[in-house]
């Protein structure tokens, strides 16, 4: 491939990144856009009212909450097993793969009704606990199958060394596996993040009708457009800045790392 | 002993989830897909009417029609990307981050984005009224909500041509060059080079990557919700609105548009499989 044309279409990509985001930037810096001006004049009330309304402040910290726990459970719950699909070839292991992929791929729309009703017999209908369950149903596989890519590459020899030498097995875990494995487990941790971030219908199938997060805020606004398009967009706006910043701070990670998980094992995230 | 009962144990919190996620849910909901409307047993009568009527074949149709055109725009962008991407340049890393940026973005958040630019009054309409291209939004084509389902696939390819284009980075950039070196040396043309080299190596991760792109397209609510038109519903839309819909209680043809498409994924992940064991021997 020539300079040139490698130079055009590298162009071409980020303006089909890029371009799209424009209006979205610019709707939120202006309350109105008449249709004839190709570029609206500049105001900061939408931005103003955004942020002091109390929902979206709301949403916003429901979101993070969510967020922290359902991936910091979906870690704990995923690790040991991710730990031994990735190591050890035993029987079964193939059959548990192929179970664990059943969430990333059957659609949400197919499962969530089925849910709602198994939750709301067991106690996990309206109200938070259920909504981090039914979290963890999806986003728990997903977490599993990344960290057990990781896994793959982790030699075993030097947990075995260490225990030869009579150290015990939580100082094993940490000082010996997590240092091997870190990086890999904060990119599955960073995928599992933007997937529960994003995670709509099944939040909105079991949550308690008062419970607002990003997503269950800003749907409603998207397909009812009642709110006008400087309103959205500044929620939009807020909806993707988190992880925009997370991948910008974790950016090195996100580009170069060779540990990172193979971004083939499921689109979880998608 | 002791170590097969701590790998047993390392399954089970998965496996509750499972349980009380999946198994329960889909189970109840195949019983309820065989019930008719006074809660009797019916057998797979609901299936016949359901998925014999005129709106779920079109509606069958559509959504393969997006799901499959989606997936093979955002493949070959993909892969034109990532063989430009390959070399090392300046700035390269700054690239790639943006690279990844749309497969980031909530769904319902680049649907929103792509009706802000494409809509008959968004700013490309606007731009070309300005330039004197279009008279006005009218005259400005449908590209959502359009009944060719052209504003969908805007919004999945854009959403996941970078998650392809990744996968088929990684393994560029992790393959030795010297086999297209060599067949350079060879007197190889440039496009018989790509065909009967480049193309080969690629050939794995970029189909494993395009059926779970296909996946993700053939079930996804947000974005038809969103940008679908009334004329054409994508299969997530018309299950929806036949659970919702306040007139059949029993939202019987609901649950078999579920199990529809719970065994039409079935089958996508089987193929899913089959690639990824093949891969996994290979290397």
């Amino acid at each position: 491939m020539s300079r040139r044309t490698r130079t055009i279409i590298i162009a071409l990509m980020l303006a089909a990144v890029l371009v799209p985001l424009i209006p979205l930037v610019l709707w939120s810096f202006t309350d109105i856009w008449p249709f004839d001006q190709p570029l609206p004049s500049f105001s900061l009330r939408s931005w103003e009212a955004t942020l002091r309304n109390s929902q979206v402040i709301e949403a916003l910290i429901n979101s993070l909450v969510l967020c922290v726990v359902v991936v910091s459970l979906s870690l704990a719950m995923s690790f040991f097993a991710a730990k031994n699909l990735g190591t050890r070839r035993f029987k079964g292991r193939r059959l548990i793969q192929f179970l664990l992929l059943v969430p990333s791929f059957i659609p949400q729309i197919a499962l969530v009704f089925g849910m709602q009703r198994v939750f709301s017999q067991i106690g996990l209908y309206n109200n938070y606990a259920g909504v981090v369950v039914a979290l963890l149903v999806f986003y728990v596989p997903y977490m599993t199958l990344l960290l057990s890519a990781v896994f793959e590459g982790y030699d075993m020899d030097y947990e075995r060394q260490a225990k030869s030498l009579g150290v015990s097995s939580w100082n094993i875990l940490w000082h010996v596996t997590l240092p091997a494995v870190r990086s890999g487990v904060i990119v599955s941790c960073i995928f599992n993040f933007i997937g529960v971030w994003a995670a709509y219908l099944v939040v909105s199938a079991v949550a308690h009708p008062t419970f607002r997060t990003m997503s269950l805020l800003a749907f409603p606004m998207i397909s009812s457009a009642s709110n006008g398009y400087a309103a959205t967009a500044c929620v939009i706006f807020l909806y993707i800045l988190p992880i925009l910043l997370i991948l910008i701070f974790f950016s090195k990670l996100l580009v170069t790392d060779t540990d990172r998980p193979d971004t083939n094992q499921t689109g979880g995230m998608l | 002993m002791k170590e097969k009962l701590a790998l047993i144990a390392s399954f089970l919190p998965i496996i509750a989830l499972m349980a009380i996620g999946y198994v329960v849910p889909i189970f109840s909901n195949i019983v309820k897909s065989m019930q008719g409307a006074e809660g009797q047993f019916v057998g797979i009568d609901n299936y016949i009417q359901v998925l014999t009527s005129y709106y779920f074949l079109d509606s069958l149709a559509f959504t393969l029609k997006v799901a499959l055109v989606s997936t093979a725009l955002a493949m070959t962008i993909a892969v034109v990307v990532a063989l430009a991407l390959r070399e090392t340049f300046m700035g390269k890393k700054l690239v790639v981050l943006l690279f990844q940026l749309n497969m980031t973005i909530p769904r319902m958040a680049a649907a929103m984005i792509l009706m802000l630019l494409l809509s008959q009054t968004g700013w490309l309409s606007q731009l070309s009224h300005f330039f004197g291209l279009t008279e006005g939004a009218s005259d400005f084509p449908w590209l959502v909500r359009d009944s060719a389902g052209w504003g969908l696939i805007a919004a999945f390819t854009w959403k996941f041509f970078p998650y392809i284009g990744m996968s088929v980075l990684g393994i560029l950039q992790g393959a030795s060059r010297e086999y297209e070196d060599q067949a350079a040396v060879l007197g190889v043309g440039k496009f018989r080079r790509f065909w009967h080299v480049t193309l080969p190596m690629i050939i794995p991760a970029t189909s494993i990557a395009s059926i779970i792109v296909f996946a993700s397209a053939f079930g996804d609510y947000e974005i038809p919700a969103i940008l679908g038109s009334s004329d054409h519903r994508m299969l997530s839309i018309y299950t929806y609105m036949k659970y919702a819909d306040p007139i059949m209680r029993d939202h019987t043809e609901a649950y078999v548009l579920m199990i529809f498409m719970s065994l039409t994924l079935m089958a996508v992940i089987l193929a899913y499989r089959k690639l990824t064991i093949a891969e996994e021997k290979r290397s």
